[in-house]
């Protein structure tokens, strides 16, 4: 069975034009038996009729103007924020370019000096490479000379030998003899 | 212009054409500022509630799907405007929700005598200012706005049933609020 709360419902539906036909005749027959939704009808219909005779005042010239005028400013706003974004985002770029350029000129003269530097290094270690070889050959040559007094000194000795192993006369005439052997090994 | 439908007219306002939106304004002024004072009968709120409405469909026009009804796109930033202007104040959305302890008496209480006609439409109209807004929402634009439940439903982003059921509660609260008021509405009638 259908509560008031239900019927009521149906009314309220009814006025707004929102129930159906069936809606209707349930409705209909329940307000003929109940007093308290007829209340609630007839106070619905009240209100309604009070509500559509109470006037409602429009809106006034000041006010429809003053809209209009919100609106242009708003579109002027608009547009002057579009102007603004332009110029910021043109004096962001110029910053970044002198950022940029800035940067650059650092990197280049950083770069300048330390190539000047490697110049001034590269110098150097050619300098000292070529007392490293003038020393090398220094040495090469002494060791040259060494080698050569050395093989010279055993030419002698060969030849010492030799004569040793000769006639006694040759022995005499023979001046390497006096030279001693200890010393010529310490000279090589 | 003036036979353009109202979608094609945002078709144009979406394309910033000014005069489109001009003409869309003529044609919901009166709607949308006797929403406004029907929720809440103070001219100035109204005033101000049809500006912030008309500036935000202006702000909010590349959001507009033609699809939709445009008139329910529109209430729907009117409803929302309402809503956030309430919250901005600090009011809570049932704040002024009427209890059985809390109601006020019907203007009827506070006068001597009959009221006249008129003030009994001022008493009925400040009655439904006193609704809890998600029922005034629903009373307004079904009662007085005309729209259908459906319609109703899309502004106010919830169910059709939702819709139904807030109504008649509106209407029990509007008989509660104007019980003192009973001889005078039906006098009202009669006269």
């Amino acid at each position: 069975m259908r509560s008031c709360d239900k019927y009521q419902a149906d009314i309220v539906a009814l006025f707004d034009n929102e129930a159906g036909d069936d809606d209707l005749r349930l409705a209909g027959g329940h307000l003929q038996n109940c007093p308290q939704c007829r209340a609630f009808c007839l106070d619905l219909i009240a209100i309604r009729r009070i509500q559509t005779t109470a006037p409602v005042p429009s809106l006034s010239p000041a006010a429809r103007q003053a809209v209009l005028d919100g609106f242009k400013a708003t579109q002027s706003g608009h547009s002057e924020s579009r102007r603004a974004r332009f110029f910021r985002l043109a004096t962001l770029v110029r910053w970044a370019a002198v950022l940029v350029i800035g940067v650059l000129a650092i990197a280049c003269l950083a770069l300048g000096r330390t190539a000047k530097d490697l110049r001034t290094r590269l110098g150097t270690a050619e300098q000292q490479v070529a007392a490293i070889h003038e020393q090398a050959k220094l040495a090469e040559s002494e060791e040259r000379q060494r080698k050569a007094l050395s093989a010279l000194y055993f030419r002698m000795a060969e030849l010492e030998e030799r004569v040793n192993r000769g006639s006694p006369s040759q022995r005499a005439s023979f001046p390497v003899q006096a030279y001693d052997r200890a010393e010529r090994q310490n000279n090589l | 212009m003036g036979s353009c439908t109202d979608e094609e007219l945002m078709g144009l306002v979406q394309k910033q054409d000014v005069s489109a939106f001009e003409e869309l304004f003529q044609r919901y002024e009166g709607r949308i500022f006797s929403f406004f004072w029907r929720l809440s009968p103070n001219r100035q709120e109204a005033e101000d509630g049809t500006q912030e409405t008309f500036l935000r469909l202006w702000k909010a026009r590349a959001r507009y799907e033609p699809e939709g009804k445009f008139s329910t796109y529109l209430f729907q930033i009117a409803k929302n405007h309402f809503l956030h202007e309430r919250q901005k104040r600090g009011r809570r959305m049932d704040s002024q929700q009427v209890s059985d302890e809390t109601a006020e008496p019907a203007s009827a209480e506070r006068v001597d005598g009959p009221m006249l006609a008129g003030e009994v439409r001022v008493a009925v109209t400040e009655a439904v200012g006193r609704l809890p807004e998600s029922l005034r929402l629903a009373y307004v634009l079904t009662e007085q706005e005309g729209m259908s439940y459906k319609q109703t439903a899309e502004i106010l982003e919830c169910p059709v049933g939702t819709v139904s059921s807030r109504k008649v509660e509106a209407v029990r609260k509007l008989r509660e609020l104007l019980e003192p008021l009973r001889d005078e509405l039906w006098g009202d009638g009669r006269q």
